[in-house]
């Protein structure tokens, strides 16, 4: 990116908050007197107020038991409940992406296996997954577990069906290279099929980093004690317009870092693909 | 056309069909060598979606001796890469036998190796890995394998990229890849399809070099198909020219070595082209269906699964 470049997207960036700030003073206030459309001060505000999640220590009382709003509560606040989502989110993931790739891996190693379950495993991408929330509340009650579960299932659905794509996908003269050369089945399979897949699978591995964020902040706001998502819950509750538009700005931001992270690790994995 | 290929079944009645072109009865002279490969009445069918069926080869005899290197022309769709497939165990034949070295051919080995028209280095293993992969495979020992591995880089003129990952190479360097890949293994066999399609005339210059040093030196038997007549003239001990799935042409090339260019405008060379020319111009319109079901049925070759592994 040329300096000209970053030059007119802090222009573009700058001319957004504007547009935002006009929004806020031409919307108006509800019948709260809460803003329809929350300014950046009110934002700034928002995260202040967060003072109120907080469980009390490090030096900082709770609201509940007559501590003051303050810029530290809030900042504590904030990480215990990022930290609570980000947890949730990796553990999800971790469990969601290794589980898919396993199974990814062994249904290809047969490729009649593979056909058989190809269209099942790509209609279960088309399942509306925000709707089975109540179904893993049930299962599993408003434990962290049901919500780890549930991120993993979101994760796992989408790396599968890229798994036994992206494996489909390799060309068949690399397993007959590697056979002319005296490979057997399990090496071939192992050393040749499965790295040649990764490229294709990173992209997968990505879009379903992205997907685990949505999933982790839907579970959390269907059912959390803790977390970013469970702030939001109470941010829609109370029509707290300013908190919301601070959670929605630090998932966006979130979610955008973990991906740059992961695409990082991915290019770092793939770095001989063409 | 969208017509899915499929392998036709084998069976063991090897009838040939004369009504398909002239059959050539007397094989190149073999100076004596045991044979290292043997076609007995090969025919290979692939079936269409549509339900009927082409003949990539048909009722093939050929016998290759050891040591030689033959250089198979044709044009495309005609069964040259039918038959290296065939050699190299990645297909079955619809009808016949195919031997190598006396045993039958029924799968890979590294006895048959074989150098693929398209890039197959492995891209996610450096370039030392790709050459020292199918010793590695063959439980070669780890101080042995490096010294066959520093050999063939050697002899190849990349051992100074040893470390280097594949995409950083130029094309005439990965196609040096991919034979000291294959030449590492010793195979007794080598097969090559169009190895060197799309490189420039300096690039393939050294690359035959290399080739020829190699076998030289490995004494191994060499099947290379090839759309260069003089590609062939200048690596080959035998000429065989593959034409609607059968051996149209089967002549020694009895130039001496080393060859240069005059021996590619010599007057032996010359009839050699000459005859290879007439061979070629009595090729049907490829246009019509069968010369596209024919280059279909190549084509889909090079999706065929083995042994379940892969895609």
């Amino acid at each position: 990116m040329t300096a000209r470049h970053r030059l007119v997207s802090l222009a573009l960036l700058a001319l957004m908050l504007v547009a935002w700030q006009v929004a806020h003073e031409l919307a108006g206030t509800n019948q709260r007197g809460d803003p329809m459309v929350p300014g950046l001060v009110d934002v700034l505000d928002a995260f202040k107020g967060l003072s109120r999640e907080w469980q009390g220590g490090w030096g900082v009382e709770r609201t509940d038991l007559g501590g003051e709003e303050t810029w530290a509560g809030g900042l504590l606040a904030f990480a215990y409940n990022a930290g609570a989502t980000g947890l949730r989110l990796a553990a999800g993931y971790l469990l969601g992406a290794g589980v898919g790739l396993g199974l990814a891996a062994l249904v290809s190693w047969s490729p009649l296996l593979r056909r058989i379950v190809y269209v099942p495993a790509h209609s279960v991408r088309m399942l509306p997954l925000l709707a089975l929330i109540p179904l893993f509340g049930l299962w599993y009650g408003s434990s962290n577990t049901g919500a780890v579960m549930f991120v993993a299932f979101t994760v796992f659905v989408y790396v599968f069906a890229f798994g036994i794509n992206a494996i489909a996908n390799v060309p068949g003269h690399f397993s007959h290279a590697a056979r002319s050369l005296g490979a057997g089945r399990v090496r071939t399979y192992v050393e040749v099929v499965l790295p040649a897949a990764l490229p294709e699978l990173g992209s997968g591995l990505s879009l379903s980093l992205a997907l685990g964020w949505s999933a982790a902040i839907s579970a959390e706001f269907n059912g959390q004690a803790t977390g970013l998502g469970q702030i939001a819950y109470v941010a829609e509750y109370f029509t707290q317009t300013g908190l919301l538009a601070l959670m929605a700005i630090t998932v966006i931001a979130f979610a955008a870092a973990s991906f740059l992270f992961a695409r990082g690790v991915i290019a770092w994995a793939t770095r001989w693909a063409e | 056309m969208n017509d899915i290929v499929t392998d036709v079944p084998h069976s063991p009645a090897p009838p040939t069909d004369t009504a398909a072109g002239p059959v050539l009865d007397r094989p190149a002279d073999e100076g004596g060598a045991p044979p290292a490969v043997e076609l007995r009445g090969v025919t290979k069918r692939f079936r269409l979606e549509s339900g009927r069926t082409v003949e990539a080869l048909r009722g093939l005899d050929l016998t290759i001796p050891e040591g030689q290197f033959a250089c198979l022309l044709g044009p495309s769709g005609h069964g040259k890469s039918t038959l290296l497939n065939l050699l190299a165990g990645f297909a079955t034949p619809t009808e016949g036998q195919v031997v190598a070295h006396g045993g039958e051919v029924d799968g890979p080995s590294p006895d048959r190796g074989m150098v693929f028209q398209r890039d197959a280095l492995f891209l996610w293993k450096r370039v030392e890995d790709n050459v020292g992969f199918g010793l590695k495979a063959r439980k070669v020992p780890a101080a042995q394998r490096r010294e066959i591995v520093d050999r063939y880089l050697r002899l190849t003129g990349l051992e100074a990229f040893a470390r280097a990952w594949p995409k950083q190479l130029s094309g005439g360097m990965r196609r040096r890849v991919a034979i000291a890949m294959v030449m590492a293994n010793e195979p007794r066999l080598l097969l090559m399809d169009e190895p060197f399609v799309g490189l420039d005339y300096w690039r393939r210059a050294a690359l035959h070099e290399v080739l020829l040093r190699l076998h030289e030196t490995s004494g191994c038997t060499v099947v290379f198909v090839t759309h260069e007549i003089d590609e062939a003239l200048l690596l080959g001990d035998r000429l065989l020219v593959m034409v609607n799935g059968r051996l149209a042409m089967d002549e020694p090339i009895p130039l001496p070595r080393p060859r240069t260019a005059d021996e590619l405008v010599s007057p032996v060379a010359q009839d050699l082209k000459r005859q290879v020319l007439s061979h070629l111009g009595d090729v049907a319109d490829l246009g019509d269906d069968a010369g596209r079901d024919r280059a279909l049925a190549a084509g889909a070759e090079g999706t065929v699964e083995v042994d379940g592994v892969g895609a």
